[in-house]
């Protein structure tokens, strides 16, 4: 799936969010969009799903134009994980991910058995055996979290769209989540995930840095989260150093004086 | 994906609510001011008993269609009860709370009021429901602009305000075609003919239909809207689909039993830690629940100070209120 977006603008309330954004993702492609409070990483992730009409420029999923795709199409090519899940849900664990499975019910070519495998391997995948019968409401946020992980894993996409998702997650789910995530990229598919975790964000094959609405840099993690540029750009002085062991890099603040 | 376990849990459910709405149709079918027993009962529904008999007649023309027209309307209000809690996200959306009902009563009135006297009640049907769907499409419009509390409380003021015009209008009237003043403000099956029962019988039921259909869709919408959006319920087209449904079902209940609250608030609230919050269950179980609860209601009403009448939505509001008051307040704070 390639997801095309070019002169993106979005304006709400008399200021600009997104202003002259151009992504272009494809198959197999594993991007972070990381960036300071208030950049706009979740409206970009929310324009490039289609949840959000631009102001001005183009989105296309394999050319074709976002607004011109149903609801329903849209949700055989694209899952979104939001910022944050709904906790008053009185649905079981098992019932939350098969709802993932929503967009293909009227699929011929989809039956119940496909389902269920589906919502099999999401819930093995996120480790959540031993908790489906459990209703949401009656979880922890990071179980939460990945339940709502599981659904979008679910859905079968061949473009995931993640806000933010390994928050509230512990170390053990977030490498878990990050290992997913790699895995669905290696079997092809295209997927983008907002970041606040800069470390983890070395670790995606490529980074989308953005400053007031603007791509500030794009590249590789190495070319991209740099100390004098993460100093600039977050307005608080950053060191970059290798990992100990080598996996990736640790992005790490400096304590202010 | 429920288990074959739960699955035959929710058969069975369904089995004992099925009995239970046969056995109160019947038993309501023999209590009245005029006594017919079990005995006379089954000989007219088996057809042994002589066709000339006052019992017969008491049941066919009187007993049976306010019966059935009992259990229309708490069908059609309990399943748009759960239809409008599964639609708003809150436990309170109801249709008499947020106004639906007393909406579609304003219709009700004006249409009775140009109807000739025994004829099919086509136009209060017509109005009631188009009416109550306009309504129920202003709520979908507003529920996008307000938070849950001043959404409710909104919806609140408009159904008093409707009640109180559809009151004023009914006095002023003063016309015989159209139904008493009680009828609108706490219902009543008194008046149910076969015509009325049948013209708003062809409106809620597709109506109900509609809700189930999108059932899946309700399911959804209890992640958030955004979610089910990205799930490929199209919000946007089906959630004002499903709602004036909602509309539709509740101005045909109006027709045959005016406005009756409680219905819809305390059925899909007792049913859904019985049968799960899955609408695909709850909406067809509720439907059963409603039938149940406002047969008996409706019984209670014709015979607790026979041969006078007590109305309909006193009696569920007075038996309904404490009870759902007692159930809100045994659960601990959620």
């Amino acid at each position: 799936m390639i997801l095309s977006a070019s002169a993106l603008r979005y304006r709400t309330e008399g200021s600009t969010l997104i202003d002259g954004v151009d992504v272009e993702m494809g198959p197999g492609d594993l991007v972070a969009v990381v960036g300071p409070n208030g950049a706009g990483k979740s409206t970009l992730l929310r324009l490039l799903a289609g949840a959000l009409r631009p102001t001005a420029g183009e989105i296309a999923l394999d050319d074709a134009p976002v607004g011109s795709l149903s609801a329903e199409r849209l949700a055989r090519l694209r899952a979104i994980l939001g910022q944050q899940q709904a906790a008053d849900v009185a649905f079981t664990v098992e019932e939350v991910v098969e709802m993932g499975r929503y967009p293909y019910r009227n699929d011929p070519s989809n039956g119940p058995e496909a389902d269920r495998r589906a919502v099999r391997s999401a819930l093995a995948a996120l480790d959540l055996g031993g908790l489906e019968q459990r209703t949401v409401a009656s979880l922890s946020g990071g179980e939460r979290q990945r339940v709502a992980i599981a659904r979008a894993i679910a859905q079968d996409t061949p473009l995931l769209l993640l806000d933010e998702p390994t928050t509230a997650l512990d170390i053990r789910h977030q490498e878990l989540v990050l290992r997913i995530l790699t895995t669905l990229a290696s079997e092809g598919r295209t997927v983008g995930a907002v970041l606040h975790d800069l470390t983890l964000a070395t670790r995606f094959d490529r980074v989308l840095l953005l400053r007031e609405g603007s791509i500030a840099a794009a590249g590789s993690p190495l070319d991209v989260l740099t100390s004098e540029r993460l100093t600039d750009v977050y307005e608080h002085p950053v060191t970059v150093v290798d990992h100990p062991l080598g996996f990736g890099r640790l992005v790490l603040p400096i304590p202010m004086p | 994906m429920t288990g074959s376990s739960s699955k035959r849990h929710t058969l069975a459910w369904f089995a004992v609510g099925l009995a239970l709405l046969v056995v109160v149709l019947v038993g309501s079918l023999m209590i009245g001011a005029f006594s017919i027993g079990i005995g006379g009962t089954m000989r007219w529904m088996t057809g042994t008993g002589s066709p000339d008999d006052v019992a017969g007649r008491v049941l066919w023309s009187i007993r049976l269609p306010r019966v059935l027209g009992a259990a229309v309307v708490g069908a059609a209000l309990a399943a748009a009860g759960a239809a409008l809690q599964g639609t708003f996200r809150t436990p309170l959306a109801d249709p008499h709370l947020l106004g639906y009902s007393s909406a579609a009563g304003v219709g009700a009135a004006f249409g009775f009021a140009l109807t000739p006297p025994g004829s099919y009640p086509m136009l209060p049907v017509v109005l009631s429901a188009l009416i109550g769907l306009l309504f129920g499409l202003a709520t979908v419009a507003l529920r996008t602009r307000t938070g849950t509390d001043r959404f409710l409380l909104s919806g609140v003021a408009f159904g008093f305000a409707l009640l109180a015009w559809t009151g004023i209008f009914v006095l002023l009237v003063d016309s015989p075609r159209v139904p008493t003043f009680l009828f609108f403000v706490f219902g009543s099956l008194a008046a149910t003919t076969w015509k009325t029962l049948i013209v708003a019988t062809v409106a809620v039921v597709p109506a109900l239909f509609v809700i189930w259909h999108h059932a899946r869709g309700l399911d959804l919408l209890s992640l958030g809207n955004a979610e089910a959006l990205a799930l490929g319920f199209d919000t946007r087209r089906l959630v004002p689909v499903i709602v004036a449904a909602v509309g539709v079902a509740v101005g045909a209940s109006v027709v045959l039993g005016g406005v009756v609250g409680f219905v819809g608030l305390l059925v899909p609230y007792v049913l859904r830690p019985l049968v799960g919050p899955t609408h695909r269950i709850l909406i067809p179980a509720a439907a059963i629940g409603g039938a149940i609860l406002v047969v008996v209601a409706d019984t209670f009403a014709r015979t607790v100070a026979s041969p006078a009448e007590i109305p309909l939505g006193l009696i569920t509001a007075a038996l309904g209120g404490p009870f759902l008051g007692w159930l809100l307040l045994r659960r601990s704070p959620a």
